[in-house]
């Protein structure tokens, strides 16, 4: 719903927030910011040519969704590449994609369609190429699209808050997902779409993600008695 | 007078954590009303602290959609938007399920005597469902169980603003819609029948308990 006019915050500002925010983002993301590596307000400022105020807000705002690690007083870095918790995040990725699929798929319109159509076209391009940072991206789009067209605006942002650990995942490339199954996986879930099957296509979304659930069970998720003495929740 | 702050090892951090979590209190129990207007001063003086970690506790519940802050003009409390809380309840459900669905196969007799108990929890269906949902109810029997960080984090961002609108219902019709799915959820999960206790769990999201969302609509909010 947009809000009304008087109750927006200065345009300047909020864009030079956003700017400065998909710079890092896509600094961080294609690696000229590297894991691990200490960002210093001075040096940021120096770069991007802004003020420290937006510079903070986007840090804060990357802060949230794991990208940039800040501890007050101490360091802000851009986050260690951390297998668990990128394989935790696609596994839950996983989740909201597959459920998308059963509720969106039967009343898909054609629009859609159309562009799953082209995500799953460039999927298959870029992974003949070997173009990993256009595979992640293009497979990201796919995904992403089929739940835009869901309309639940919570949902939309709570897998868009994930995706920078499927991005990143690119960097580091090994299982759960191979790069020559993706382009045939997703097609079979477009298939699935074009017949507005959402129990097929979910149920493709589910295998597609189960590698991330059974490398969390084996390699990543903690004995009982450790979760006792610690949980997450 | 704000109290100064000096001293401790790291006291800035303990202090925003304790004004969000009574901020946090105060939002979820109703004490603060959806709509109502934020003072920082007020703020301040009722918690004993300064201005810096006040407005820090404030972004941290602007994150989590409670609070929503408008530079130079005003705070408030977010007013509860009937589409927004659907939204929100059917995403929390998705995750729900998904928990329910990949923990129950890895559930220990304590935790199925606990889930047993967690269906007799409570005086009537509302609160056993909304203790049910926290980390004391069985919705935290399934996350602990299944140990994913990244799924513990997102419910706790997301569970309070479900969790406020659910105390807020002035009706119970939600509540009892969502019973028996809950019962069904566990029945399905202690016999280990991880799917069926799955569906169980968007039941009770996307059949019961988002009918509340009906409750908040109202024919033109101004809420200022």
């Amino acid at each position: 719903m947009p809000l009304p006019v008087s109750d927006t915050a200065p345009v300047e500002r909020r864009l030079l927030r956003d700017v400065v925010y998909n710079r890092l983002y896509d600094g961080i993301l294609d690696g000229t910011l590297e894991p691990g590596e200490t960002l210093l307000d001075e040096k940021l400022t120096a770069w991007l040519g802004v003020s420290r105020t937006p510079i903070r807000e986007a840090l804060m705002k990357l802060a949230d969704i794991g990208l940039v690690e800040m501890a007050p007083n101490r360091y802000t870095r851009v986050a260690p590449i951390d297998l668990k918790a990128i394989d935790e995040a696609i596994y839950t990725t996983g989740l909201l994609h597959e459920q998308a699929a059963r509720t969106i798929v039967p009343t898909l319109d054609n629009a859609t369609v159309t562009r799953l159509d082209k995500a799953q076209k460039d999927v298959r391009k870029a992974a003949k190429a070997r173009d990993l940072p256009a595979l992640g991206r293009a497979f990201n789009d796919f995904f992403l699209e089929l739940e835009r067209a869901g309309e639940n605006d919570v949902l939309v942002s709570v897998s868009e808050g994930l995706s920078p650990q499927l991005l990143r995942y690119i960097s580091v490339w090994q299982n759960p997902f191979g790069v020559d199954d993706l382009p045939a996986a997703l097609a079979g879930i477009l298939a699935a779409a074009k017949d507005r099957d959402g129990a097929q296509a979910g149920d493709l979304v589910r295998e597609l993600y189960a590698g991330t659930l059974k490398q969390f069970l084996e390699d990543y998720r903690r004995r009982d008695v450790d979760i006792a003495q610690s949980p997450v929740f | 007078m704000p109290v100064p702050v000096t001293g401790a090892a790291s006291p800035r951090r303990l202090i925003r954590d304790e004004v969000f979590l009574r901020l946090l209190d105060a939002i979820i129990d109703g004490d603060l009303l959806p709509g109502e207007q934020l003072f920082d001063a007020e703020i301040e003086r009722w918690v004993g602290v300064s201005r810096t970690p006040v407005r820090e506790a404030l972004n941290q519940l602007a994150a989590m959609g409670l609070v929503e802050i408008l530079p130079q003009r005003r705070t408030r409390v977010t007013p509860i938007e009937p589409a927004r809380l659907r939204d929100l309840i059917a995403t929390v459900g998705i995750l729900v399920a998904g928990v329910v669905r990949d923990a129950t196969p890895l559930l220990t007799d304590a935790d199925r005597e606990e889930l047993r108990e967690a269906l007799d929890s409570g005086d009537d269906a509302a609160s056993t469902i909304r203790t049910g949902l926290s980390t004391d109810g069985f919705l935290g029997v399934f996350v602990r169980r299944l140990d994913n960080g990244t799924v513990a984090r997102l419910l706790k961002r997301h569970l309070p603003e479900m969790q406020r609108a659910l105390k807020a219902s002035k009706s119970t019709a939600a509540f009892d819609k969502a019973r028996p799915s809950l019962k069904a959820l566990i029945d399905a999960a202690t016999a280990g029948k991880a799917d069926k206790a799955a569906r169980a769990a968007l039941d009770l999201f996307q059949k019961g308990l988002v009918t509340i969302a009906d409750e908040f609509v109202v024919p033109r909010k101004e809420l200022r």
